[in-house]
């Protein structure tokens, strides 16, 4: 089952976003980006790393760039060959926060809160943790 | 795909080709395949109907003095606002549309933006523009998209063209690794 780390400084936000994910894996959370980070390296260390990171951006001590940018970082030390999947998930939508986080960070997909359940499984979908009915048919003719 | 025709039989099929978009009023599913290009999913849940477009190039500006009508889907800038006007007009309340931004893969070249990262910028900042919420977007990576828009409940279905493997992130780790195999050599 995948190992999923949801970081989000917001109790209940983390309480919605395990039962959105119930059955997509197993769930770990961290109340800051400082806790994800070492969260993160621990994983690494043991050789379970999480298979997906569910991340805010605003948070005390350490925001989610930057816990993300560590968590690359350690990736990239290690030699991991499949870098952790990343959503972000944020009340931030504009285009700088945005940006950074899909083409610097490497995060698969970014979600705005208050965020649909339905947007959430469409992303696990598209990152290949929930069944993909566009999968289970004929291969995409590329254009 | 047999899947989601089944979701919703006797649905209107449209398969949208490059510069091509609309808004659609009778429940339609949308296909489209992305690469560097840029889908922009719109849904007013209030009025219960979307539009998409499937757009080639950033800003319209960019290319021609005089933006000819033919072309409002061929520019990022252009199609954003076509459809927030066509949605306007149709009576939608643009502060409750929701819009989804897919698309814009490309691998970066010598550190420079690709053209896919300039569509999403130019989708992201047109959007903002309009004050439209973007409540998902699943943007950039090395490989293009499939893509299914069902326009009556804003659903998107999105798959990797491709391998099974890497979804999603990150070329960025990868183009390192590669610059500095290739600068050991």
């Amino acid at each position: 089952m995948p190992r999923i780390l949801i970081v989000d400084d917001s109790r209940y936000q983390r309480h919605l976003v395990e039962k959105t994910l119930a059955d997509v894996g197993c769930c770990e959370q961290a109340e800051d980006g400082a806790q994800a980070v070492r969260l993160f390296q621990q994983a690494l260390h043991r050789g379970e790393p999480y298979d997906l990171v569910i991340m805010d951006i605003l948070m005390p001590t350490m925001d989610g760039h930057r816990a993300l940018a560590w968590m690359r970082r350690m990736e990239e030390q290690a030699g991991v060959l499949r870098p952790t999947r990343v959503i972000m998930l944020s009340s931030l939508d504009d285009p700088q926060n945005m940006m950074q986080a899909q083409f610097e960070e490497g995060a698969g997909a970014y979600l705005t809160k208050p965020f649909d359940p339905a947007d959430m499984l469409a992303a696990l979908r598209a990152l290949e943790f929930a069944k993909n009915p566009l999968s289970a048919d004929e291969p995409c003719a590329n254009s | 795909m047999r899947e989601l025709i089944n979701l919703y039989p006797d649905l209107e099929s449209v398969y949208l080709l490059v510069a091509q978009g609309g808004v659609f009023e009778r429940p339609t599913m949308v296909q489209t395949v992305l690469g560097s290009c840029v889908s922009v999913a719109f849904f007013s849940r209030d009025s219960g109907f979307g539009g998409i477009f499937h757009a080639l190039l950033p800003r319209s500006a960019d290319y021609e003095k005089v933006l000819l009508p033919g072309n409002r889907f061929r520019y990022v800038d252009a199609a954003v606002d076509a459809l927030a006007g066509a949605l306007t007009r149709r009576g939608a309340d643009l502060s409750e549309v929701e819009c989804k931004v897919f698309g814009g893969a490309g691998a970066l070249f010598q550190g420079e933006a690709g053209v896919g990262q300039k569509n999403v910028l130019a989708a992201y900042e047109a959007l903002a523009r309009h004050r439209l919420r973007v409540t998902a977007s699943h943007v950039g990576g090395e490989r293009g998209r499939k893509l299914v828009f069902f326009s009556h409940t804003g659903e998107v279905f999105v798959k990797y063209l491709g391998q099974a493997a890497a979804a999603g992130p990150s070329c960025r780790l990868e183009d390192k690794g590669r610059r500095r195999r290739a600068a050991g050599k």
